[in-house]
């Protein structure tokens, strides 16, 4: 399935204040990362939870047709199976009174490995993102890891789902410098390597010249702009790209 | 308060039983206020000729074995039975706020204490310990209303306590005390009022709870004695009649399980309305 | 203007509870620090390097178990009465969680007045007027004052946080993490505002963070620390660069300015300098 499009036509999401995600089209391809810039309030966090149907309370998502190259589909059949879902707290997403051992023997379950296979695997996707001490994490509850260990565990379930996609939503805005390095490196292998096809929502340009082959820029619920990586830098177009990128420059320099 | 105002705010699924509690709540209320006045004859009087008449013109829902006239009865009793119960319920927010309240703020060995002396009073039934209260202090309404005070209290120190602490982790309390104020000032102008609304919603739920012990007590002879019109002792008094003349009980149990209902109905949509998780933004 | 030194600062806590054998965790260990007038510094370390801790020492929240706090020449933690309402006027702290440094039932200029009300002797005209003017200086509008915390965003909320410890004219802010939930572009903002503050009143600032990109735009001298211990202190220059292992793999981890062309095997980040 190398170079498979997952593909979402005109999204649109609506709240108690009218249209928040306004004809939204989104493309990820396996092998690259697909950046989703935009300020706060833009609507790419909830473009992202819509793509998968996964919209918290109040809001509906109105319109948007799921594809996956060119066969269209029903969200229900790519949540967990062909995408898979990172989020920017990494301590909501687990279950407090479950260790991470049943999280990871639930999602393999759900690919009908059990057993012992399904120990072995475990063993592998925690190998595959660096969790070396095996057994004390395999063996702890949420509260007892940190943030950048609680990220690399979403990795690892993602990689036990199998999923050819992924979507993360500011996966490392809560990770400190040395975790959100960690963090990256760790995606860019698994993209060269597994050939994951990656969303990823951010407002850090930064993490957009760290990995991203293409840019998407949203404002005020629509697209604005898409480019690849270098274009962008080179002549943003919109101006939300623009004050994004003066503003990571700026602050790559040192202060005058 | 600014936790009432949020009462104000635009419609939330159970708007209905907000209004209802508060309708049915305020019915009570007038009712025991205006008891005296609004009662057609006098609950004391007694006149053997006319007992255990059935509803007629004159007495709208009967008389009483004594010949005293059962709704008027009924409306007076409104007030002891109320009336005692709000004292009750306030003497318990008082024993409850000061000492959670302290062992929650100052926190250290006096908090271990104070909840080593919780727990003790925690282990027995809110009930049994009120019988306790009531053979230390004598039978009498007043002591009935101590000693459900006293039975109660560690429940709602516990309650606040745990609320205090909360709110002792939140950061604007540490905010607070750089800013140079004072612990007092801490307590007064941030904790207390945080802990208002929850407070609020706990005793109004707790109301009807309290009433059946109230009543129950005063059944039981240790509270009210006759012939005090109260809802309680009306049902105690008319024990030998329930086969005979079932309303004797029926109405005065009615009249309790409608208060009851009612401040129930009030403390969950308050409850339901004071919750900020619930709040959309 | 009062100079702020830390000196052989050790602090930890104990571990374990009634039953178990108790344990010592040492969270900051042999902290020699001077903080001179007006400077801007940076407190730069990986979570569980102390910086915090640091910082709660700093203000006199805890009393450190070794060595002392001293400010103008005394024991922070010996401080009582007037001395102590100074000293409390004379250091300030931002932190990283704006929604809850505020009580959700008062408006943001109740809360931004509370340490005018305690620590100065403003009446309350005064004390309006200095809350409009801090909300001016910090990017908000004079409609906000009245504002409850939850209508306004995280960003705001914490330009609210800020002004409130701009608010008496403190010598110094310390900024534990307070710009690590925001976006970059309210993070150049924020540094702007508060580097112009520091040349018109002389404020001196104490930026923690772990982001090294930060301390380096916006501090004059960078205080490195890593498992409780101060490993390198260095003034901020054009091409800063860390002796330290720790600061080496800061300025690593920090992210590119521009993209380069994604190599076919796999590579570490690499840091532009």
């Amino acid at each position: 399935m190398v170079g498979s499009i997952l593909q979402v036509r005109g999204l649109c999401i609506e709240g108690r204040s009218g249209l928040l995600v306004d004809d939204v089209d989104l493309q990820l391809r396996r092998g690259e990362v697909c950046a989703l810039v935009g300020s706060s309030g833009s609507g790419k966090s909830l473009s992202c939870l819509g793509l998968l149907d996964l919209l918290p309370g109040g809001l509906v998502r109105r319109q948007g047709q799921l594809s996956l190259d060119g066969q269209p589909l029903h969200p229900n059949q790519v949540r967990g199976r062909l995408a898979s879902l990172i989020l920017q707290n990494p301590r909501s997403a687990f279950n407090p009174v479950r260790d991470m051992a049943s999280h990871g023997l639930e999602t393999l379950k759900l690919r009908g490995i059990t057993g012992a296979a399904a120990r072995q695997r475990l063993d592998e996707c925690l190998d595959a993102v660096g969790l070396s001490e095996r057994q004390r994490v395999l063996q702890s509850f949420a509260f007892q890891l940190s943030g950048g260990m609680l990220q690399r565990m979403m990795i690892a379930l993602a990689l036990m789902a199998e999923t050819p996609f992924l979507l993360a939503d500011e996966p490392t805005s809560d990770l400190d410098a040395l975790s959100q390095a960690r963090f990256l490196d760790l995606l860019m292998q698994l993209v060269e390597q597994h050939a994951l096809g990656v969303l990823l929502v951010t407002h850090d340009m930064g993490v957009v010249a760290r990995c991203a082959d293409h840019v998407v820029v949203m404002e005020a619920g629509r697209i604005v702009e898409r480019q690849s990586v270098q274009g962008l830098f080179d002549s943003p177009a919109s101006s939300s790209a623009r004050t994004l990128l003066e503003a990571h420059q700026i602050l790559g320099r040192r202060h005058p | 308060m600014k936790a009432l105002s949020r009462l104000r705010h635009p419609a939330l699924a159970g708007n209905y039983s907000l209004v209802v509690g508060m309708v049915l709540v305020g019915l009570l209320a007038l009712v025991a206020v205006f008891g005296q006045w609004l009662a057609p004859h006098d609950p004391d009087l007694v006149d053997l000729s006319q007992r255990l008449l059935p509803p007629d013109a004159s007495h709208w829902l009967g008389t009483d074995h004594l010949g005293r006239d059962l709704l008027s009865r009924l409306i007076v009793g409104t007030r002891l039975s109320l009336g005692s119960v709000m004292l009750t319920l306030a003497l318990v927010l008082l024993l409850g706020i000061v000492i959670g309240g302290v062992a929650g703020f100052v926190g250290g060995k006096l908090d271990l204490l104070i909840m080593r002396l919780c727990d003790m009073f925690m282990t027995f039934p809110t009930l049994v310990l009120a019988f306790f209260f009531v053979t230390l202090l004598g039978t009498g309404l007043s002591n009935v209303i101590v000693a459900i005070a006293l039975s109660h209290w560690a429940w709602y120190a516990r309650m606040v306590r745990g609320l205090v602490i909360a709110q002792r982790g939140r950061e604007y309390l540490l905010a607070s005390r750089l800013a140079g104020a004072s612990r007092w000032m801490r307590l007064r102008q941030h904790v207390l009022p945080n802990i208002a609304g929850p407070m609020l919603v706990l005793a109004t739920l707790d109301i009807g709870h309290m009433m059946l012990h109230v009543s129950g007590l005063s059944f039981l002879g240790l509270g009210v004695t006759p012939p005090t019109a109260e809802w309680g002792v009306m049902i105690n008094d008319a024990k030998e009649f329930i086969w005979t003349h079932p309303q004797l009980l029926l109405l005065p149990g009615l009249m309790i399980f409608f208060s009851v209902m009612a401040f129930n109905l009030l403390g969950d949509a308050l409850r339901d309305r004071l919750d900020p998780t619930l709040e959309t933004r | 203007m009062s100079q702020l030194d830390i000196c052989q600062v050790a602090h930890g806590y104990r571990t374990g509870g009634l039953l178990r054998r108790g344990g010592w965790l040492q969270v900051l260990d042999g902290i020699d620090l001077t903080l001179s007038v007006g400077q801007s510094v940076g407190l730069l370390g990986s979570s569980g390097s102390g910086k915090s801790t640091l910082a709660r020492l700093l203000l006199g929240l805890e009393k450190p178990r070794q060595g002392q706090v001293r400010f103008a020449g005394q024991d922070v933690s010996q401080l009582r009465g007037e001395p102590a309402r100074e000293f409390q006027r004379a250091v300030q702290l931002v932190l990283q969680d704006a929604p809850s440094a505020f009580n959700p039932q008062r408006s943001i200029a109740w809360s931004i007045a509370e340490p005018l009300r305690h620590l100065s002797q403003m009446n309350q005209a005064a004390q309006h007027k200095r809350v409009l003017q801090l909300l001016e200086q910090m990017g908000l509008r004079a409609e906000h004052a009245e504002r409850l915390p939850h209508q306004l965003s995280g960003g705001q909320l914490q330009r609210a946080n800020i002004a409130r410890a701009l608010a008496i004219s403190p010598q110094w802010v310390v900024l534990d993490e307070a710009l690590s939930n925001l976006d970059r572009v309210l993070q150049l903002q924020l540094l702007q505002r508060l580097d112009a503050l520091r040349r018109e009143t002389g404020t001196g600032f104490v930026l923690i963070s772990h982001d090294l990109s930060l301390v380096r735009y916006f501090c004059q001298r960078v205080v490195l620390m890593s498992e409780g211990r101060i490993v390198e202190d260095r003034p901020v220059d054009q091409a800063l660069a860390f002796e330290h292992p720790v600061g080496q793999q800061l300025q690593r981890a920090m992210l590119p300015e521009r993209p380069k062309q994604r190599l076919p095997a796999a590579q570490p980040a690499t840091a532009q300098a």
